[in-house]
């Protein structure tokens, strides 16, 4: 069973918006995790709601809003269309898709564990001296370290599986934004597409248990660093 | 005006201590049974507990409005607070950057062969002796230590109480075993019933 180039090229730009939009998406997630994990301001609860909508709403909903914010008329997408930038219906568009919809669940895995550090070890650093930049770096990311690590598994796996939001804001062009779920649909859709629909969907699953292997091996790896004996 | 003077009121949950310490000893010993407040006392002069009006001044200066971090202490928990992804030796030396005075300072508290073990590996009194470490050998002006001889056997209980009496340091401890006090030739504190002075 070997993929055709046009599958290859599907699969790895669904690589590569997941990538991305992990990359991306992770700092953010734990900025806002920390924010609403150590903060108290006004508004908190709309924030929270706010983050978790993509989780809640239709993915083909959360495509349409985007339209409506990057699109040419919109106000976000306006101003950049003057710069000559247009983000609808290209490959930015499908990163920003999956980034958007993977989002909530990177805030969710990073802020569990940051709730879950240890507030005791904390003052212990500042009285022996630490301020919030040397706390942060040296406990906080270090012991939050297995719940980025969830976050950019749970991240990359939605990234990698994203499809109604990115349908409706990146559409379906090949080589630019047809990833692997909109490639498979194409297949489906097509009259005897359903060899190469079931060898795109054989590749999506070896590639997901991969990654989630691969991410459980870290995770584990790194709990026993952390928390763990000497060797 | 004395080297150590702490004057506030605590109240947390219901519970309010007042107090009125002056002490111009190395060493201080809040004395006094559980529950009293020697721990809100050590956590007051380290700025781990917000006490409004707090007036606590070392050697002239005045540490009330400044943040933990900024009071140059250090201090020994009543739980030894280890960081546990950091080795033995890095737990010590994050209080402190430089290295010398460490090899000396594990030995006399017996911790040399614990330094590039992790804190899961320790004991109980183990994990106590490298939290006093910690505190000790960072260059404060003030060291806190709350029961810092808790699980330690009787003959590491004497290195321990020899070091303090060696090191030049001013010490404000928390312990309930009145021997201690004298063995260090200590001022007391007694705090009971709401007053500690």
């Amino acid at each position: 069973m070997t993929l055709s180039p046009a599958e290859w090229q599907a699969f790895a730009l669904s690589l590569q918006v997941a990538a991305g939009a992990t990359a991306v998406g992770l700092p953010l997630a734990y900025l806002a995790a920390w924010t609403l994990a150590r903060r108290h301001f006004w508004g908190k609860g709309l924030v929270k709601a706010a983050i978790q909508l993509p989780l809640v709403l239709p993915p083909v909903v959360v495509g349409y809003l985007l339209l409506q914010v990057f699109g040419r008329n919109g106000p976000v997408g306006a101003p950049l269309a003057a710069l000559g930038i247009t983000l609808p219906f290209t490959t930015l568009a499908a990163g920003i898709a999956a980034g958007v919809m993977a989002f909530p669940l990177m805030v969710r895995a990073c802020r569990l564990s940051i709730e879950a550090l240890d507030p005791k070890l904390e003052d212990a650093a500042r009285i022996h001296g630490a301020g919030a930049v040397r706390r942060f770096l040296t406990l906080s990311l270090p012991l939050s370290l297995p719940g980025l690590l969830a976050g950019a598994t749970l991240g990359f796996a939605r990234g990698f599986g994203e499809f109604g939001a990115t349908i409706v804001f990146a559409a379906n062009i090949p080589g630019e934004t047809r990833t692997l779920p909109i490639a498979i649909y194409s297949a489906l859709q097509s009259p005897n597409g359903d060899a190469a629909a079931a060898r795109m969907v054989t590749v999506s699953v070896i590639a997901a248990l991969g990654a989630f292997l691969l991410s459980e091996w870290l995770e584990r790896r790194t709990r026993a660093r952390l928390s763990g004996r000497s060797k | 005006m004395s080297g150590l003077s702490i004057r506030t009121t605590i109240a947390r949950a219901g519970f309010e201590l007042r107090v009125d310490i002056a002490s111009d000893a190395r060493i201080t010993v809040l004395h006094g049974p559980s529950g009293a407040g020697k721990t809100l006392t050590l956590h007051a002069v380290a700025g781990l507990i917000p006490c409004p009006g707090a007036r606590i001044v070392l050697e002239g200066r005045d540490l009330s409005s400044l943040p933990p971090q900024r009071r140059n202490l250090s201090m020994a928990f009543q739980e030894p607070r280890l960081f546990p992804h950091l080795s033995v030796r890095r737990n010590i030396l994050y209080a402190c950057r430089k290295t010398g005075g460490l090899a000396a300072l594990a030995d006399a508290l017996d911790i040399t062969d614990l330094l590039d073990r992790r804190p899961a590996d320790l004991s109980g009194g183990q994990a106590q002796r490298v939290s006093l470490a910690r505190a000790l050998l960072r260059d404060s002006d003030l060291t806190l230590l709350d029961e810092p001889f808790t699980g330690l056997d009787a003959s590491r209980k004497d290195a321990a109480i020899t070091l303090l009496s060696q090191l030049r340091r001013r010490i404000l401890m928390v312990s309930h075993d009145p021997d201690d006090a004298a063995r260090l030739n200590a001022q007391v504190v007694h705090v009971a019933n709401g007053t500690a002075q």
